[in-house]
């Protein structure tokens, strides 16, 4: 069976969130792989989720917020930021590699760029193959 | 700003049978009543056997033990946040108050540091077996421990026994393993560091560094108070304790490379198998977030949070903390020191934190102004 | 230097051992005010500084050690409560003809305290039980617990073997001890019913069902000889058959056994002679039921907390004269007749305790605990003063110097019927401190009782799932009690 990569997306309820909306409206095509998740800002997105969702099988995680700038609670993707950097060390020691995780600015008017992220970041897992944590543990 | 010089006590007691003469007995019992309290660690029994003390009397003051070589306190769980503490610890417990200081779990202002240079600790219970096997003493004979010139010395009340450090810890003996590869011996974080590194043979002084406003002030008024008294070093031997200091820094990367950097060299799979086989005996008991001293979070802190039934390839409770403490982790060792199926956990948390500082600069436990990563709200590079 | 108004309290340190079971692990307890709080002792050689989870929660449970006096079901002073159990008593032994009273203590005293409980049972004409007695009693004649063998006869043997124990959630230090041997080339087995991570150190699992345990022990008794040592639990819902049968194959072939106890200095109640009773908790309970006994000390042991079937021991407890309860926590259950005298916490107790290597071992705190009671209580009485702690510590002394003086050596024994798993009570093999100490004995209260999906759910256990006959197959179970649960399932 060809491997099919499952990715779990965190979405932020003010734009990308509108963005995957957006998308799915205009009938901008876009992989069924991801699982969307929606926060009320990227900066609510603790890093423990994103190792959750690695631990429970996931092959890629996509975190994506407001542009910077533009979040509704001014600085949360600050941190957003901060943490996704720390995140991407994390997982490359770890072993998971930090390949598989993603962070992506969309603006709720930006459909075609979440599509054609999420196109790409698939595209980009179902390379790498499955989640190195499955193997072993399940 | 760091001044050094040569300190002894005044106490004749105190210099005569206290390590390097009395000079850090001393200057904390000049410091009783100046602070709320005053903390460091009395020996019970053998040199192998002690606790931590508040002293309160010029009579508590006997019995302090200098080095805590063989012991492996926690000395920062004895800082308690709103109590004025003066306390004396090594490099690795200095780091730690840095970090609780970050966190807000300390304030700079209420501690006086009293550092102590470490070339290493010694597990007690190793040691004991290790005395036994390799030196045939009994843990009751020995009065003093000492690292110096990569030989690890025991004196008993006439004699003294030595033997090459390297080859005890090739045979399982020796420092414990964290502090193989911690290069971090003189705790330029404290107020003071105090040591026998750059002190004459039998010379009953301690080599003691400054390096704030504070620690300055506590010296000067033990010494106005006739607690100590202290003179200029000799040149040369201020150029011995720093050569010291490298070598025992170029012995530390060496181990590094024997132990760390072998994980890290591994391809990514297998070190994410290295990683999860460790961990896999652990029992959920907490010890080792218990041990750590950079681990304060009070009552529901996240990694406790996790539902241990929930089988999954690396329990969450340790995914949670190997990534908080890769900002945070010094490297004390406490972790592996108490877990009782023997899991090797200083050893990951440092693969984790060594390999951040390596690849970012930033290292925990060096200045309580820097902002732990995940803790910054500033806009990173490339956003 | 800002000036604070903050009172200063001083912080004192004290050298213990945790009481959560036989081991005695060494641990420092901090006492910061009204904060407890814990430290490793990592120099002490039984356990390096390591603790289990229950060492780790001792600060809590420690919290719960609050001087509670109550009579009659009231809160009363302390003079009041001490001056009530003098009256109880005194009344009791002038209408005590032919009746017994009884001292039980399972553990959790000191030395001194074993022998100043006994004096004051010997005052009163009372008899002493540690709920172990019987394995000394009427199965045995022979010093069965001279399993005096040192932890470190564990790493040193060639062949070991467990008992339904479940050595990772149970007493993680004895399976360090075991990964030891591993590594030293011992073969290591496991008889009874599923453990945690046993395969990782085990090369012989024999899975087997607590009743199937004897049949496969004698079947197994060919292969073990003078290197064998035999590692199982010894508390007091132990099966004395099997118990017996162990016995019996080391007299046969000179093999060892290691009986892990589940009581801080149980190994001293048999040292320092404690129980001359020599009956089981049931039948004592059975005993109070029919009037045998009709009065009652009860020393650290809520037996109303921890008893398995714990409605029948209260209501055993309401039928006696007298029933005094000398305990440092306040029970969550208590009879209503029972006058509830308060000792201080284990830690802060001085005098000495017997660990599992047996050692003579002392604590660092600074209060008498019970001699200190009693001599209270006695005030009262006008019969023999318990002597000065002093003396105590002399006599458990020369107890434990003679103890440990003698033989170890086995006799045959007769097995008792085997009915372990029968009778209205579940009798376990497999317990552990959590069990019998705290929170997870509710959940084994009564197997079979199909009402216990009602129990969980009063605990912090919440059944997720049943299936068709109604019993609970999934819980949230905390991870600790695995060892235990992995009977049921
Ligand atoms: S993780 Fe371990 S080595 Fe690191 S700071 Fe905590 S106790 Fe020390
Ligand atoms: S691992 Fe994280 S959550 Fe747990 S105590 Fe340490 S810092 Fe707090
Ligand atoms: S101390 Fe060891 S067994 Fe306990 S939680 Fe930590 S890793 Fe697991
Ligand atoms: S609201 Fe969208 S990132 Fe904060």
């Amino acid at each position: 069976m060809s491997f099919e990569p499952r990715i779990v997306a965190f979405l932020c309820n003010w734009c990308s969130y509108g963005a995957a909306d957006m998308a799915g409206t205009s009938r901008i095509q876009y992989p069924p792989n991801v699982r969307v998740i929606r926060f009320m800002c990227s900066g609510r997105i603790d890093p423990n989720f994103v190792l959750e969702a690695f631990l429970r099988g996931a092959d890629g995680v996509m975190m994506t917020g407001c542009h910077i700038g533009d979040c509704h609670y001014i600085d949360g993707n600050y941190k957003t930021a901060n943490r996704y950097e720390f995140l991407k060390h994390y997982l490359d020691i770890l072993g998971i590699g930090a390949d598989r995780l993603q962070l992506e600015w969309c603006s709720a008017a930006e459909g075609l760029k979440f599509a054609q992220s999420v196109t790409a970041f698939t595209e980009r897992i179902r390379a790498l193959g499955p989640n190195p944590l499955k193997e072993g543990g399940k | 700003m760091s001044e050094c010089f040569w300190g002894w006590s005044m106490r004749e007691d105190l210099r005569k049978n206290g390590e390097s003469g009395g000079f850090v007995s001393s200057l904390i019992e000049s410091l009783i009543g100046d602070y709320d309290r005053v903390i460091s660690v009395r020996k019970t029994g053998t040199v192998f056997e002690g606790k931590v003390v508040d002293l309160k009397d010029s009579s508590d003051v006997k019995g302090i033990q200098g080095a805590l070589h063989s012991l492996c306190i926690n000395m920062s769980a004895y800082i308690k946040k709103g109590m004025r503490t003066a306390i004396v610890l090594k490099p690795c417990d200095a780091k730690a108050v840095i970090e609780n200081m970050k966190r807000n779990h300390v304030d700079r202002g209420d501690v006086l540091l009293i550092g102590l240079n470490c070339g290493g600790t010694l597990s007690p219970v190793n040691t004991m077996k290790m005395l036994d096997v390799e030196y045939e003493l009994r843990p009751d004979e020995v009065v003093k421990e000492e690292i110096s010139k990569g030989n690890l010395i025991f004196f008993t009340e006439d004699n003294e026994f030595s033997k090459s450090i390297d080859e005890l810890e090739e045979s399982g003996y020796g420092r414990r393993e964290s502090c193989r590869y911690c290069n971090y011996k003189i705790p330029s974080v404290c107020d003071i560091a105090c040591g026998n590194w750059g002190t004459p043979a039998g010379g009953k002084v301690t080599f003691v560094e400054i390096f704030t406003q504070k620690g300055e002030q506590a010296v000067r008024s033990a010494v106005e108070m006739g607690f100590v008294s202290v003179e200029a070093p000799s040149e040369k031997l201020v150029m011995v304790r720093s050569k010291i200091n490298s070598s025992m820094k170029k012995l530390a990367r060496s181990w590094k490379g024997k132990v760390l950097d072998p994980i890290m060299e591994l391809s990514p799979i297998d070190r994410l198998n290295y990683i999860t086989n460790t961990l896999s005996p652990c029992i959920g008991c907490y010890a080792c977030r218990k041990a750590c001293p950079v681990c304060n979070c009070t009552g529901d802190c996240k990694c406790l949070q996790m539902d241990p039934d929930d089988v999954l390839p690396i329990p969450q409770y340790h995914a949670v903390r190997l990534l908080h403490l890769m900002e945070s982790c010094i490297g004390c060792g406490n972790c592996t020191d108490v877990c009782p199926v023997d899991i090797p956990l200083a050893r990951l948390h440092q693969l984790f934190a060594k390999a951040y500082e390596d690849r970012t600069g930033y290292k925990p436990g060096m200045s309580a102004d820097d902002v732990p990563p995940l803790s910054r709200g500033d806009i990173p590079e490339g956003h | 230097m800002s000036h604070r108004c903050q009172e200063v309290i001083s912080l004192k340190v004290i050298d213990s051992h945790c009481p959560g079971c036989s081991i005695l692990c060494g641990l420092h307890i901090i006492e910061d005010g009204d904060e407890i709080d814990i430290d490793f002792q990592k120099y002490c050689p039984i356990n390096s500084g390591k603790l289990c989870k229950f060492g780790i929660d001792l600060p809590a449970i420690y919290k719960n050690c609050v001087e509670t006096c109550m009579v009659d079901g009231e809160l009363v002073c302390k003079d009041e409560c001490i001056s009530a159990a003098s009256r109880a008593l005194k009344s009791w032994s002038s209408r005590s003809k032919g009746k017994n009273g009884l001292v039980l203590c399972l553990g959790d005293a000191t030395n001194e305290e074993l022998l100043s409980l006994k004096d004051f049972a010997n005052a009163l004409g009372m008899k002493c039980s540690s709920g172990l007695g019987h394995f000394v009693g009427n199965i045995t004649n022979v010093p069965l617990f001279h399993d005096f063998t040192g932890f470190d006869i564990i790493e040193n043997s060639k062949n070991i073997i467990l008992i339904s124990l479940d050595p990772y959630y149970q007493y993680p230090l004895v399976a360090r001890k075991l990964q030891m041997a591993k590594e030293r080339g011992s073969c290591i087995s496991s008889i009874g019913p599923e453990g945690s991570h046993l395969e990782t150190i085990c090369e012989n699992i024999d899975l087997c069902r607590p009743n199937e345990v004897l049949k496969r022990l004698r079947e197994l008794s060919q292969h073990v000889d003078r290197f064998s040592l035999f590692i199982t639990q010894l508390g007091i819902y132990a099966d004395p058959s099997i118990v017996a049968e162990i016995n019996n194959i080391c007299s046969r072939t000179s093999s060892r056994v290691k009986y892990l106890k589940d009581y801080a200095n149980s190994e001293a109640s048999l040292a320092m002679g404690f129980d001359n009773y020599g009956k089981s908790i049931d039948e004592i309970v059975s005993e109070m039921e029919s009037g045998v006994i009709t009065a009652l000390i009860l020393v650290e042991s809520p037996l109303f907390d921890t008893y398995l079937d714990n409605d029948r021991f209260m209501k055993a407890c309401e039928k006696l004269d007298t029933l005094v309860v000398i305990q440092s926590s306040m029970p969550k259950n208590l009879p209503s007749n029972a006058v509830l005298v308060p000792l201080e916490a284990f830690y802060r107790r001085k005098g000495t305790l017997i660990n599992v290597c047996g050692r003579f071992i002392s604590m660092g705190g600074d209060l008498e605990g019970t001699p200190d009671v009693l001599r209270k209580i006695m005030a009262g009485l006008s019969s023999a003063p318990i002597g000065s702690f002093l003396d105590l510590t002399k006599r458990s002394r020369e107890a434990y110097d003679s103890w440990s003086a003698n033989n170890i050596g086995y006799e045959i024994v007769s097995v008792p019927e085997h009915n372990a798993l029968e009778g209205e009570n579940i009798h376990l093999y497999v317990t552990n401190p959590y069990l019998l100490r705290g929170m997870g004995h509710q959940l084994v209260k009564r197997v079979g009782d199909r009402l216990y999906p009602e129990m969980l759910k009063k605990e912090r256990y919440v059944v997720k799932q049943r299936v068709a006959d109604g019993v609970v197959l999934s819980y949230q179970r905390d991870r600790r009690f695995k060892g235990i649960m992995g009977l049921y399932e």
